[in-house]
C-alpha cells in the first residue's frame, strides 16, 4: 500500500481541510508534513482496540503523527489506553463527533497524509488493513 | 463444440434478459404505487411529560412498557439501566446489568415482556440476552445455539436499535429477524429466509420464513447503506408485518405457516420515488454510502398502537447533501411524514413534521400515540422523550 499511489484516496480531502479549519482553526497549508490518524471512540470496541494497540505498541514519530479522537468511550480499559495515547502523541479532540458534519471519508478510522497543504495519501482503515497502515506510517514518518 | 458455445450464448442471454427484467421491475418498485387514501386522522401534540432525570447523564434508546414504565440506559455508565415512571414523571430506580454478558457488549435496545423478563439486544449481532428485573442474566441465545453453523454466517440486526423481537409467553416462542452475512450485499441472499421463530426453552427453530421481497429481492448485487438494508418486523398474534426502509409496501405473513398472505402499499402522498441502489463496489466507500443515507427518503419501522387499533409508519423526506456552509446536512430541518393506518393498513391520514421535530428513530410508540423528544435542540438524546402526540379527527 505504501508505494502504490494508485490506491491514494484523497477524494474527500477538501472536506477534511474544511473540518480542520472550522473545528480546530487549523490551516493545513502551514502544517508541513503531517499524518493525521482519525480514531472513532464509539462503535465497535474490538475494532477500536486494534487501532489503539497499534498506536501504543509502535513509537511513531510524534512530531509528524497527530491523533484525532472523535466521540467518547466509557469502557475503563479503553479509557486507560486513550490516556496513554494522549501522553504519547499530539491530540485533537472532537467529543461531539463534529467530523460527521463534513465530507471527509470518515466512518472507520481514517489516515490522511498531508504535505504543505497537499494530500499525499488517505485511506479508511479496515481491521484487516492495520498492518499495511503500520508500514505506511513507519515508511513515511 | 458448436453446441457448447451455443449453450453458453443462450445461458448468457437468459442471465442478461433476467437482469434487465429485474432492473425494470426494480425501477417500478422504487416508484410509489397509487394507494387508497382517506384523510381523516391527524396527530397532534397533546401534553408535555416532564420527567426528572439526572441532567449529567446521556440516556439512550428508551423503551416503553405498558405505557407506564420507560427504560433507558445511561451512556456514561455502560452497564446501568434507568427506569422511569411516565405516569408519576419520576425516576424509579437503576439496575446494573450482569457482568456475564460477553465483552460488555454495547446495549442497543430492549424488548420488555414484563419487568422481570427483559430481552436485551446489543451490539453483539449473534446473541440475544434475557435479563431479570435486577439485571441478572437468565439466558442467552446465539445463532450457533439455534443450530446455525458456521458461527457468524447469520446475524441478528439488533445492533440497530430501531429493530426488535417479539416473545409470546403462551407458546414460549421468540420471533426474530436473522439475516445472512454481515451486510446483505449479494443477490445470493435473495431466496434465503430472514425471519426465524424459535422456542425459548429448547432453542429449537420452529419456522424459518420471509425471504427478501420487493425492492430488496429485485436489487440483486446493488447495495443500500447497511442500516437501510434490513427488514423491520412487527408481530401481532399470528400476523408478522415485514417492511423495509426503502420499499413502499408492507408484507404480511402468517407466522405459523410462513406464508406471505398479502402486501399493501403504505406510502406518503409526497414521496414518489426512492433513489436507485448503488453498485456493490461502493460499499467500501463509507462516505458515498453516508451521502446516499443523508439524501434519500426512507421509512422507519411500522408501529402498532393497540389501544386505538392503529398503525403508523414514518417516512423521512429527501434532503440536500450539504448546507450552505459546505457542511453535510445533519437533518436538523428534515421533513418527516407519519402515515396513519387502520387495522387493515388502509391509509387514513398523514401528518407532516417539519424542522427535524420527528427525529430519526427518535419516536417511542405508545398504545395511543407517540412520544417524541423535545424539539428545543436537535438530536436531543441526552434527555428523556417528553412530548406526547395523540390521534385526533382531522378538521378539513
Amino acid at each position: 500500500m505504501g508505494c502504490d499511489n494508485s490506491k491514494s484516496n484523497c477524494r474527500y480531502y477538501e472536506g477534511f481541510k474544511l473540518y480542520l479549519s472550522q473545528v480546530y482553526d487549523l490551516d493545513i497549508s502551514t502544517q508541513g508534513d503531517r499524518i493525521f490518524y482519525v480514531l472513532p471512540l464509539e462503535g465497535c470496541d474490538e475494532c477500536l482496540q486494534i487501532n489503539l494497540n497499534l498506536l501504543l505498541e509502535r513509537n511513531f514519530n510524534s512530531s509528524k503523527v497527530t491523533i484525532i479522537l472523535t466521540g467518547a468511550n466509557f469502557n475503563d480499559i479503553i479509557r486507560s489506553k486513550i490516556e496513554a495515547i494522549k501522553r504519547k502523541y499530539p491530540i485533537l479532540e472532537d467529543g461531539k463527533n463534529l467530523i460527521h458534519q463534513f465530507e471527509t471519508g470518515f466512518g472507520k478510522p481514517l489516515l490522511v497524509h498531508v504535505k504543505n497543504g497537499d494530500c499525499l495519501f488517505a485511506t479508511s482503515i479496515a481491521d484487516q488493513e492495520i498492518e499495511s497502515v503500520k508500514k505506511y506510517i513507519l515508511d513515511n514518518s | 463444440m458448436y453446441r457448447y458455445y451455443l449453450l453458453i450464448f443462450v445461458y448468457g442471454l437468459i442471465i442478461s434478459c433476467n437482469k434487465e427484467k429485474n432492473i425494470t421491475e426494480l425501477a417500478s418498485l422504487l416508484t410509489a404505487p397509487n394507494a387508497d387514501f382517506r384523510d381523516s386522522l391527524d396527530i397532534i401534540l397533546n401534553i408535555e411529560v416532564k420527567i426528572k432525570a439526572d441532567s449529567n447523564f446521556t440516556y439512550l434508546r428508551p423503551t416503553i412498557f405498558s405505557d407506564t414504565i420507560l427504560l433507558a440506559y445511561v451512556k456514561e455508565k455502560e452497564n446501568i439501566i434507568s427506569i422511569f415512571n411516565l405516569k408519576t414523571k419520576s425516576h424509579v430506580r437503576d439496575f446494573e446489568i450482569s457482568p456475564l454478558i460477553q465483552n460488555r457488549d454495547k446495549y442497543s435496545t430492549f424488548y420488555i415482556h414484563n419487568l422481570d423478563s427483559i430481552f436485551m439486544l446489543t451490539s453483539n449481532n449473534t446473541s440475544i440476552y434475557l435479563l431479570n428485573g435486577n439485571g441478572g442474566l437468565i439466558k442467552s441465545w446465539s445463532s450457533f445455539d439455534l443450530g446455525i453453523t458456521p458461527p457468524n454466517t447469520y446475524i441478528f440486526p439488533y445492533f440497530l436499535p430501531q429493530h426488535s423481537i417479539y416473545f409470546n409467553s403462551k407458546t414460549n416462542l421468540v420471533y426474530a429477524s436473522l439475516i445472512p452475512g454481515y451486510f446483505p450485499t449479494s443477490s445470493n441472499f435473495e431466496d434465503v429466509p430472514q425471519q426465524v421463530v424459535f422456542n425459548l426453552a429448547s432453542n429449537i427453530i420452529k419456522l424459518k420464513y420471509g425471504p427478501p421481497e420487493g425492492v430488496m429481492k429485485m436489487k440483486g448485487d446493488l447495495v443500500f447503506p447497511g442500516d437501510l438494508s434490513f427488514p423491520y418486523s412487527l408481530t401481532i398474534n399470528e400476523a408478522t408485518y415485514i417492511s423495509y426502509p426503502l420499499d413502499h409496501f408492507v408484507y404480511i405473513y402468517n407466522n405459523e405457516t410462513g406464508i406471505l398472505v398479502e402486501k399493501k402499499a403504505v406510502c406518503s402522498s409526497e414521496i414518489k420515488n426512492f433513489p436507485f441502489p448503488l453498485p456493490s463496489e461502493m460499499i467500501k466507500d463509507t462516505q458515498a454510502m453516508w451521502n446516499f443515507r443523508v439524501q434519500t427518503p426512507f421509512y422507519e419501522p411500522l408501529n402498532y398502537h393497540s389501544k386505538v387499533k392503529l398503525f403508523t409508519r414514518a417516512v423521512h423526506h429527501p434532503q440536500e447533501l450539504k448546507e450552505m456552509s459546505g457542511k453535510l446536512n445533519t437533518g436538523k430541518r428534515r421533513r418527516t411524514s407519519v402515515i396513519i393506518l387502520d387495522s387493515t393498513l388502509q391509509i387514513i391520514g398523514e401528518t407532516f413534521f417539519n424542522d427535524g421535530i420527528y427525529q430519526i428513530n427518535g419516536a417511542v410508540p405508545l398504545s395511543d400515540g407517540l412520544l417524541l423528544y423535545s424539539n428545543k435542540g436537535f438530536n436531543n438524546n441526552h434527555a428523556i422523550p417528553s412530548l406526547k402526540y395523540e390521534f385526533v379527527p382531522k378538521i378539513n
